[in-house]
């Protein structure tokens, strides 16, 4: 999976950026290079920034508001110049902004799109499809030819998705882009940026929204404050970010002799074993899932058990699952496992004792070995011709 | 070289494009006013200076001989206007692009520089036609045109990169600008002959890089000889050290664009 060093679309080393406070009076110093930085106050918006954006990868940066995002975004898109550190890029930057479009309300649609295509220099020969195409995936209909001061603000922003992403650009700096219209839209947004990144794009995407992380990244950072306090994988770094309460693990656990890798035989009858330690008188069930990440489209639970009886004594229990002929495509998945007191009479739900998952930032990793299979899952089937004849 | 790699060039040609779009075509008769503005100002001052005051040149009777040698000096000048202003508006003028695509601001005063190379090529193309219709010669010299427009266009470059950034803070550089620039012509032997300046006044104007740009002009269009060598190289080097101190200061200000404008 991990790309050589050299193939990347973009890096960043040591990336700083610091704002005077009081920019008005200072625009000569500020030209002039004349200590900007040392008299009157500074905010010292990012820190030590290191990042580094494979070819045909989409890098997730998350973060609360007033973290650095944009800030960072607007660096690596070169609006800002860094304070410290160096930016590398490799490619055609197409910027997804605030998606204020560019400026001009008086423009129309269809003038607004001609202009973005200049300005990417996209050959005449083509821009009458790909205006097509931006009428058609807009759904703006007449109201492509009507100024942008007429539109909703829903209206704008699709224009401004569907231009922004009307080409193939090769790396995609995103900033919350993916928030905009209602969820029929949503849909197509997805799908345009999963083509997009398909066809082998890049980019960052910074957003405080961590479905959307997972959804599109596999590499993802947490930036808190203006450095980065979590570099890694995106389900890490959501969990980072979430910071959920992990349960105390008292009436229940799994010891720490747990496996944190399990290495199953693809079309092989597999187990799983997993030992148990319950610590009171208590009801004990287990529930296992396996889930795996598709980029574009986020975790999928490929198994899901119901919860099953462990025990109702104190002791060591050892749990095995079965999987018949498993039908997984050889792979990297993400084991979950749950420990609950069963819901007692009157009560609804059960009670969380104990869990190793991805959401919980403390998920088993699960290595599927054999042959490639063309897809994530494989039932058992049979193929058989019967000449028409006998039917 | 310069933090520009060969994505920042293909974008600065489309930007140069849409700027001449937006400055040529926005208008119905667009391209018919990019072609008649420079012309009709030729015409006004060939009658004024040539008609009106009767200018000649030393050693030439003739009002066309004085008028080719005018629009030789007065062409390359528009030309010089247009890009200087150009370039100062650069950045003012493209906010929304500044405030929301992600690419390097300071290709917008290069790109606006360009745009008077519309201007240039109107005022050549007339130039040439009454060179060839007074039967003038021209020699091999004319080669060496293209390294004076070069020089123009990069002295005017070095000075935008400047202009355009200190505009976005302080708007009244836009308001000043056309004043100076007038001030400027008239103090750069393009009217008149520059021995019929003052001799202490002549020992400053060999530092003014417009004289050198001009003289650059007509000594390969007009006197057919190369160029001064050290006046060409003094606007060389004095571009080089504008436009690297230019950059620097834009890059160092532009975080601050967003906020100002």
């Amino acid at each position: 999976m991990q790309q050589p060093c050299r193939d990347f679309a973009l890096r960043c080393v040591h990336l700083g950026k610091s704002f005077a406070v009081h920019r008005e009076q200072r625009v000569w110093r500020l030209l002039l290079g004349m200590e900007t930085h040392r008299k009157g106050p500074v905010v010292e918006a990012l820190r030590d920034i290191s990042l580094t954006v494979p070819r045909g990868k989409i890098v997730g940066v998350i973060g609360r508001n007033g973290a650095g995002k944009s800030t960072l975004l607007r660096l690596l898109g070169q609006v800002y110049t860094p304070t410290t550190g160096s930016i590398e890029i490799n490619g055609q930057i197409a910027g997804l902004f605030e998606l204020g479009g560019m400026g001009n309300p008086n423009l129309t649609g269809r003038e607004y799109a001609i202009r973005y295509l200049q300005f990417m220099g996209v050959p005449g020969a083509s821009v009458a499809t790909v205006l097509d195409d931006i009428a058609d995936f807009s759904e703006l209909g007449g109201a492509f030819d009507q100024r942008i001061r007429t539109y909703s603000s829903g209206m704008a922003a699709r224009l401004y998705f569907a231009v922004a992403t009307a080409c193939q650009h090769e790396i995609y700096l995103i900033d919350e882009l993916l928030s905009v219209g209602d969820e029929h839209f949503q849909a197509k947004c997805w799908r345009r940026m999963r083509e997009r990144l398909l066809n082998g794009a890049s980019g960052v995407l910074v957003t405080h929204d961590w479905t959307a992380i997972v959804k599109l990244c596999e590499q993802a950072c947490v930036i808190d404050e203006g450095r980065f306090s979590f570099v890694g994988s995106s389900d890490l770094a959501v969990v980072r970010y979430l910071d959920l309460p992990v349960p105390e693990a008292r009436a229940a656990r799994f010891p720490d002799t747990i496996p944190q890798e399990f290495v199953l035989e693809s079309g092989e009858d597999s187990s799983v074993t997993v030992p148990v330690e319950v610590l009171e008188d208590l009801p004990v069930e287990l529930a296992i899932s396996v889930e795996m990440l598709r980029i574009g489209i986020g975790w999928e639970i490929v198994i899901l058990s119901e919860y099953h009886a462990v025990g109702d004594k104190a002791g060591r229990y050892t749990v095995v699952f079965t999987i018949p002929a498993l039908p997984l495509a050889p792979g990297r998945y993400s084991l979950n496992l749950f420990l609950a007191r069963r819901a007692l009479p009157g009560q609804r739900h059960r009670v969380g004792l104990d869990c190793r998952s991805w959401t919980y930032g403390n998920g088993l990793a699960l290595r599927i070995e054999g042959r490639p299979l063309p897809a994530a899952v494989t039932l058992p089937f049979r193929v058989q011709a019967i000449p028409a004849e006998v039917a | 070289m310069y933090g520009f790699n060969r994505f920042d060039c293909r974008l600065m040609v489309n930007l140069f494009r849409m700027t001449v779009r937006d400055r040529y075509l926005g208008s119905s008769l667009g391209s018919f006013w990019a072609i008649t503005n420079p012309l009709f100002m030729l015409a006004l001052f060939t009658y004024v200076f040539g008609f009106v005051f009767k200018v000649r040149l030393p050693g030439s009777e003739t009002t066309l001989a004085y008028v080719i040698w005018l629009i030789s000096g007065y062409g390359p000048w528009i030309a010089m206007t247009e890009a200087i202003t150009g370039a100062t508006n650069s950045v003012i003028g493209a906010s929304g692009l500044v405030k929301n695509m992600a690419f390097k601001t300071e290709l917008l005063p290069i790109a606006g520089t360009l745009v008077g190379l519309i201007n240039l090529a109107v005022s050549l193309v007339f130039l040439f036609v009454l060179l060839i219709w007074s039967g003038s010669t021209i020699s091999w010299h004319v080669l060496l045109l293209p390294v004076v427009v070069i020089l123009q266009f990069a002295f005017a470059a070095a000075l935008g990169m400047w202009l355009s950034a200190i505009a976005v803070f302080i708007r009244d550089v836009v308001q000043i600008l056309p004043t100076l620039l007038t001030a400027l012509m008239f103090m750069t032997p393009i009217f008149y002959p520059f021995e019929s300046m003052p001799a202490i006044i002549q020992k400053v104007s060999v530092a003014n890089p417009f004289y050198q740009i001009a003289e650059g002009y007509r000594a390969t269009l007009l006197e057919n000889r190369v160029p001064d060598v050290l006046g060409l190289g003094y606007v060389t080097l004095l571009s080089a050290v504008i436009f690297h101190f230019g950059l620097r200061a834009f890059r160092r200000a532009k975080g601050a664009f967003d906020a100002a404008m």
